[in-house]
């Protein structure tokens, strides 16, 4: 029973995924970077501009393949090396509580 | 008017004789920019008239029934902050509690006019009550031309009140060495208010100063010094913040900051520790205050060589910023 709950909470982003910005967290945009700190653990996060711009198509639940197809229409980027990138991105975020799932 | 000498002649009363006096001996100071009525004789602040309604009121009291403090007491933590209130407790020397950004209670078995009570009563305690009134406190020293101030802040050792009274004895009028208290208008405005015109020094920084210690104790690690030229203004606008701290290279750099790293240096040098910070409920607003800060104040950081030679170079480009338009 504990390997299963294990085995959720480790549950690894993928494109059909919709996530949305954990409420849990202030935000302060400055200059074209982002700061966040978490309010669950007290941490800080900094961010560049590309992360800024993410953290906003975050404000609401969106799905992941949604955010690659806006981002690589924005950005002089390949959809594959975007995917990779946005993926992992998002990934770390996730583990760091920033941003929750909002599908069932 | 203060009645400081009744107050310090209560202090220093022989054992046997009883203190009759029909009026608790108070005195007005102002200081961080909010009028202060106290118990204790604080010399280090400069005194004002008697005021009906003081932003803060610091009483000697009798703490000895506080739960908490006796905890604290217990188990030799010695402080406890919550959304209600922040215990401190200094063994041998005295039992505190800050609440509501207004009153201060001191319980001390030592003469209240020892100078390290005052020293706890006027860092950590004063440096919480300013938080919980929203105001921000930084650990840092600035100094003012005009209605424009420059906040020079760092970790302990960084080089921050030697530069500070470098800065003073070119003719900058001191605005605070230790905790420097900004305030926020409505619109989100910062404003620096002068704490009190001290400076804490090493006896090394002040020899090569040349600041006269002769007057001062001997066996004290740091020398504290009062300053005579000090601002006439209240309201101080922040022309530029630096950030200085030791390196082991042997040349000075120094950088504009940008982005999210004016936050990261902005936070690690906010005079409250951040458990303590979070455990006061104020994780938010200080948050705020520190974005506001960031977005609107030009950041430098300086490294400074570990010998500090190039001490008068660093003063001079300091004073140069108050000249950039």
């Amino acid at each position: 029973m504990k390997i299963n709950l294990l085995a959720i909470d480790m549950k690894i982003l993928d494109l059909n995924s919709t996530v949305t910005q954990n409420k849990e967290t202030l935000s302060s945009a400055i200059d074209d970077e982002r700061v966040l700190l978490s309010i669950i653990n007290n941490k800080y996060y900094g961010m560049d501009s590309v992360g800024n711009r993410i953290w906003d198509l975050l404000a609401e639940p969106i799905s992941i393949g949604n955010m690659i197809a806006s981002l690589t229409k924005e950005y002089d980027i390949s959809g594959d090396e975007c995917q990779n990138d946005v993926l992992s991105f998002l990934n770390e975020l996730y583990s760091e509580n920033l941003i929750i799932i909002t599908d069932v | 008017m203060c009645k400081s000498n009744l107050s310090v002649a209560l202090s220093k009363r022989p054992e046997n004789i009883l203190p009759m006096s029909p009026f608790k001996p108070f005195c007005f100071y102002s200081a961080y920019g909010l009028t202060i009525k106290s118990e204790l004789v604080l010399p280090e602040l400069p005194l004002i008239q008697p005021v009906s309604k003081a932003d803060i009121t610091i009483s000697l009291a009798d703490l000895s029934n506080d739960s908490i403090l006796k905890k604290l007491q217990k188990n030799k933590y010695y402080w406890h902050g919550n959304k209600n209130g922040f215990h401190l407790h200094i063994a041998e020397t005295a039992d505190f509690y800050v609440t509501n950004g207004h009153t201060i209670l001191v319980d001390t078995i030592a003469d209240p006019s020892d100078q390290n009570v005052r020293a706890h009563l006027l860092g950590p305690c004063m440096g919480v009550l300013i938080q919980q009134r929203d105001i921000l406190p930084l650990h840092a020293s600035c100094i003012s031309k005009g209605n424009e101030c420059i906040i020079i802040s760092g970790q302990s050792g960084g080089g921050k009140s030697t530069l500070a009274m470098a800065l003073n004895k070119k003719g900058y009028p001191l605005l605070s060495d230790d905790i420097c208290v900004i305030h926020f208008s409505k619109k989100n405005q910062p404003y620096v208010y002068p704490s009190f015109p001290q400076i804490k020094i090493g006896a090394d920084s002040a020899n090569a100063l040349r600041v006269d210690t002769s007057s001062l104790s001997a066996n004290q690690p740091k020398h504290l010094i009062q300053i005579e030229n000090r601002s006439k203004n209240q309201k101080h606008n922040i022309k530029t913040m630096f950030f200085i701290e030791p390196s082991n290279k042997n040349k000075l750099e120094i950088e504009e900051l940008q982005g999210s790293a004016k936050m990261g240096i902005l936070v690690k040098n906010t005079y409250t520790p951040s458990k303590l910070i979070t455990n006061l409920g104020k994780t938010k607003s200080q948050f705020t205050q520190c974005s506001i800060l960031a977005n609107i104040c030009k950041v430098k950081r300086i490294c400074r060589t570990e010998s500090f030679n190039n001490l008068s170079e660093i003063v001079t480009m300091i004073g140069d910023e108050f000249l950039i338009v």
